[in-house]
């Protein structure tokens, strides 16, 4: 199931926003309005293990490390 | 690309400002002064939160399109008194749950726009969690 989560921290002030189970090039689509939505400084990225799902099945792995 | 995204977020959808102050039960308005310990100011405010008791919090406009939040600093303060009680009950200490309460707003209004089903989550941690469903 595709899912958005979206956890907010007890300040208010930061946002995570974590896309699950899209297949393939649709996952960072996903997020994308959120994040333009939330605006701000993008303070990390990172890759998870179920973020993302490739439509052929295999887990995106790449990884870009952090940004300020 | 990455997947998991931190933002340091800023006030930025007037709709969401406004999903935020009807969740805390405060009165919005839109141009008009905000109150500080010295009464009030003699410029208005695209918006703002008018609460019970001595203060204000008003938002306004930068050039870069996003709200900075303007009140007495009694309402950021750590420490809770007389003056600031009724800010702190509506808004949370150092305006916390306006903070939070604009995020969730904005989540709704993306979430509306896109057809997600959304689901919100209080999480022991103090972290709030919000659940997105196509």
């Amino acid at each position: 199931m595709a899912q958005i989560h979206i956890l907010i921290d007890p300040t208010g002030q930061h946002v995570q926003v974590q896309p699950h189970g899209f297949p393939g090039p649709t996952c960072h689509h996903a997020s994308a309005p959120f994040l333009d939505a939330f605006g701000g400084t993008i303070l990390a990225q990172e890759s998870t293990a179920d973020a993302c799902v490739h439509a052929e099945g295999t887990t995106s792995q790449q990884h870009h490390g952090t940004t300020s | 690309m990455s997947h998991i995204t931190t933002v340091k977020t800023a006030f930025r959808l007037p709709d969401a400002i406004k999903l935020a102050a009807a969740t805390l039960k405060v009165p919005l308005a839109e141009q008009v002064p905000v109150r500080f310990y010295a009464g009030p100011t003699p410029e208005s405010y695209p918006y703002v939160l008018q609460l019970p008791g001595r203060y204000d919090l008003g938002f306004t406009l930068q050039p870069d399109g996003t709200y900075t939040l303007i009140g007495d600093e009694e309402i950021f303060s750590e420490q809770e008194n007389s003056r600031n009680r009724d800010a702190r009950d509506h808004l949370g200490p150092q305006a916390q749950w306006l903070h939070r309460e604009y995020q969730v707003g904005v989540a709704a209004l993306v979430a509306q726009q896109h057809g997600y089903q959304m689901e919100r989550l209080s999480r022991e941690d103090g972290w709030t969690q919000i659940v997105l469903t196509q």
